[in-house]
This record gives C-alpha cells, structure tokens and sequence, in this order.
C-alpha cells in the first residue's frame, strides 16, 4: 500500500486572478475543516511539496515561475487548479495579458470551478486530487507530463 | 559483548519509533496549545514513509555522500552511548556528524540552504561546550566516561549536577533545532528560509533525515536520562519521567515563544555555559569532590 494518501504536502501558488480563490484556500486550511487530521500541510517549499495547488490564470510574468515550481517538484506529484482564472482564465480570459488557464504551462490532474469556490468544494477537490496523487505513487511514481 | 550488540540493535529499532511517537504527541500537544484539531498521533510516521516512498533528486553531487556520512555518525554516537561507551567518544560522534549536515547543506549552493547551513553551524558552536563541559562534570563526579557506569552506578547527579543539569536542557532544546531555537531549518510557522538546511533535501533524502532527526533526539535523551539514572530503578523510572516532561515542556515553550534571532541563542548559550556549566563544574572539583 502506498502512504502517498497520508501526508499529502501541498504547495500553494497564486496566479493572476483577483485573489479570491487565495483567500478560500487559506480559509480551507485554517483548521475548521479537519485537513490536518488527513495528513494535509501546506508548504512553502517546491521540493516538499507532493501536490501544486494554483489559482488565477496564467500571464506572460508567471509562466516560467509555474513551470519552474512544478519542475522543482520531485515524482509522484499532482496538480489542482483552483477556480475559474486557473481553469481557462475566468474572469480575466479576455484580458491581453492574460495567456489562459494552469494547463497552458503544466498538466492539470484536476479542476475545482467556481468564481471563488467555497471552501467546503476545495476540501472534496484536494480529497479527489489525492486519489490521482496516490494512483501515480502506486504506478511507481510515474508522473503523466 | 552479546549484551552491547543487543543494545545497538535495540537502539537502532527502538529509537525511530520513540522519537516518531513522541514527535507526534508533540504535535498534538501543540495543536491543542494552539486551539487546532491538529493532526493524527502516527502522522510523523505516514510523512517519513512518503518521504522514502518518493524520489529525491539532489543539487550536488557531493550532497548525498555528505548526508551518509552524517548518517553514520549520528548512527554510531546513538550506538556508542546504547552500548555503554565512552561518554566523550559520543560527544566527538556527535560534532563530526553535525559538521557534515552542515557541509552537506553548504554543498548545495542554494542560497537558503547555505544561510540555515551558517546557522546551523552557529547552533552547533553554542552548544558544544555546554555538552563537553557535561560530560567532564560526570567524569568529576563519577570518575567515570563510560556509559554504563555512569547510568548503572553511584549516585543521581542531579543535585552536585543541576547547574549543568539546567544548562544542558537549554542547549539541549538549541541542539536539537527545537522551537524557538529552530533557526537552522526554520521550519514550522515562519519559513522564512524556507526550509533552510532543509530546503535541498527532496523525497526519499528528506525522510532519512528526518530519521535521523528522531536518533539524534533519542540519544540527546539519554544523556539527560544520564543526571537522574543511579542504577536503581526509581531512577530509571524518574529518569524516564523527567525526560518526558522536560520534552513537552519544550514543545509548550516553542508554542509561547517568538522565535531568537541567532546572535541571541548564541550569546545566550555562552553565558548559560558559563554561568551554570563551568561554575557548576568548579564548585565540583573543588566543593563537593574536596580536591
Ligand atoms: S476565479 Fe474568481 S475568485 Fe478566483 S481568482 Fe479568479 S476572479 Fe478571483
């Protein structure tokens, strides 16, 4: 059995959005919704971190700062795009800055919409994006990029 | 000899898994201290089997050859003391496999790695003397390097002792990176290194390391355990008391207090040393001993 499930560290990375969804995801983390006792921990380190989690879109200044997060993460890793902007852009898709959702610079493992989601679908969503994180550890940590 | 080699296996099995369950406790304690539901007992252990579960990929190519060598030597300091060695041999175990955490954080190169690696090794130059001046005060008092005298023999060291005793516990909590001395890998709450020394080591290295982290603080324990041991078992058992509260009364202290600037626990230390460890040391020699 894998312990990938246990102790999912996450890495939180704001895009260009409004900030809304950051402010959900700090809510999600504050205690009240019990993702400690799952084994969830935020980070602040690329190369602890299992799963990235991105909200806002993407734009010309950090693409190459996404990239380079997700390059940093070492295998298996999983990636949550959290609300609108960094699903397909949201709000600001017209935007000329703006180049689109989290999938134009990485893979996308899965998506939580919602302009912000609450909190309570961003805790359902972490739960599904272990899944995969914990599909990919049991294939050998075998990332799909 | 069969006992010595029973005792490093049992060291070597039992120390991951105390310093695992007491890092728990110590987490949940400090959930409760801060009003948190806070996270499972066993969930120190599901991270380090992620940890080695996982890949690791390292900046240097010197890093994980530094890393073993840390490795082994922390290894054989917790071995040397388990089987009732000498005492000083230990201390000397301990510095050489600090020095290589410290040089493998600096191999890397990363900014933060290389400034928690100049902390770290600022840590370590507060400490050392506190923990030779400990171990010459239990050769004053007991005549004695070895181990297994010290522990199994005479009387509790406490009270010719306590100057040390107090002194040890402070540079005890600096050694072991614990809150508010948590300056070398700053890691939780703050990171504003990220994670310092820390920061380089991913997967399967980081969860050594954290291992490693639970074998050092076995074998800093024991040399607590050391003050109130006399051979008999109400000293064992008060031994293994204090310990323990000496343990959560750290983790309570690193709840309530702001973390120290570096220069702080450095000066701190010395003046500590100074004040509780070489006074006490004198008053040993010449007081209590009568030379
Ligand atoms: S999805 Fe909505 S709330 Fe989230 S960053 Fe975009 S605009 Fe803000």
């Amino acid at each position: 059995m894998s312990f990938a499930k246990k102790s999912p560290w996450v890495l939180y990375f704001g895009g260009a959005g409004c900030n809304g969804c950051g402010a959900e995801v700090m809510a999600a983390f504050n205690g009240d919704y019990g993702l400690e006792k799952d084994g969830f921990k935020l980070t602040n380190n690329p190369k602890h971190a299992d799963i990235l989690l991105l909200t806002g879109g993407v734009n010309n200044q950090n693409r190459d700062v996404i990239k380079q997060l997700y390059e940093q993460m070492v295998e298996p890793k999983a990636v949550l795009a959290v609300g609108d902007c960094a699903c397909d852009g949201g709000l600001f898709k017209d935007g000329d800055n703006i180049v689109g959702g989290m999938e134009k610079v990485v893979t996308v493992d899965h998506r939580i919409p919602g302009c912000a989601p609450d909190p309570e679908s961003l805790v359902a969503g972490l739960k599904e994006v272990l899944e995969v994180f914990d599909e990919k550890a049991t294939d050998g940590g075998e990332g799909e990029e | 000899m069969i006992t010595k080699i029973l005792m490093i296996v049992a060291y070597l099995l039992i120390a991951p898994v105390a310093g695992c369950i007491f890092e728990g406790l110590g987490r949940m304690l400090s959930a409760v201290l801060e009003g948190r539901a806070g996270a499972t007992l066993l969930q120190p252990y599901y991270d380090v089997r992620k940890l080695l579960e996982k890949d690791s990929m390292s900046p240097s190519p010197h890093q994980d050859l530094y890393l073993l060598i840390h490795m082994i030597f922390t290894l054989a300091a917790g071995g040397v003391f388990f089987a009732g060695g000498d005492l000083m041999l230990v201390v000397v175990l301990q510095i050489t496999a600090t020095a290589f955490a410290v040089t493998a954080a600096y191999s890397s190169g990363s900014p933060y790695s290389v400034l928690g690696a100049r902390r770290k090794m600022l840590m370590m130059m507060a400490c050392q003397p506190m923990i030779i001046a400990t171990a010459v005060g239990f050769y004053i008092y007991k005549d004695t390097f070895g181990v297994r005298e010290l522990a199994g023999s005479g009387g509790m060291a406490l009270l010719p002792m306590a100057g040390l005793f107090l002194g040890f516990i402070y540079i005890m909590t600096i050694k072991l990176e614990a809150a508010p001395f948590d300056l070398g890998a700053s890691g939780s709450g703050i990171h504003e290194l990220v994670s310092g020394t820390e920061t380089e080591y991913t997967g399967r290295t980081l969860g050594v390391m954290k291992m490693m982290g639970w074998y050092e603080r076995v074998t800093m324990f024991g040399i607590l355990f050391l003050f109130l041991s006399n051979g008999r078992v109400t000293g064992y058992i008060v031994g293994i008391l204090v310990c323990a509260a000496v343990y959560f009364l750290q983790v309570i202290g690193g709840g309530v207090l702001s973390r120290v600037k570096p220069d702080f626990a450095l000066r701190s230390a010395w003046v500590i040393t100074i004040a509780l460890g070489i006074v006490n040391l004198f008053v040993l020699q010449f007081v209590i001993e009568g030379v």
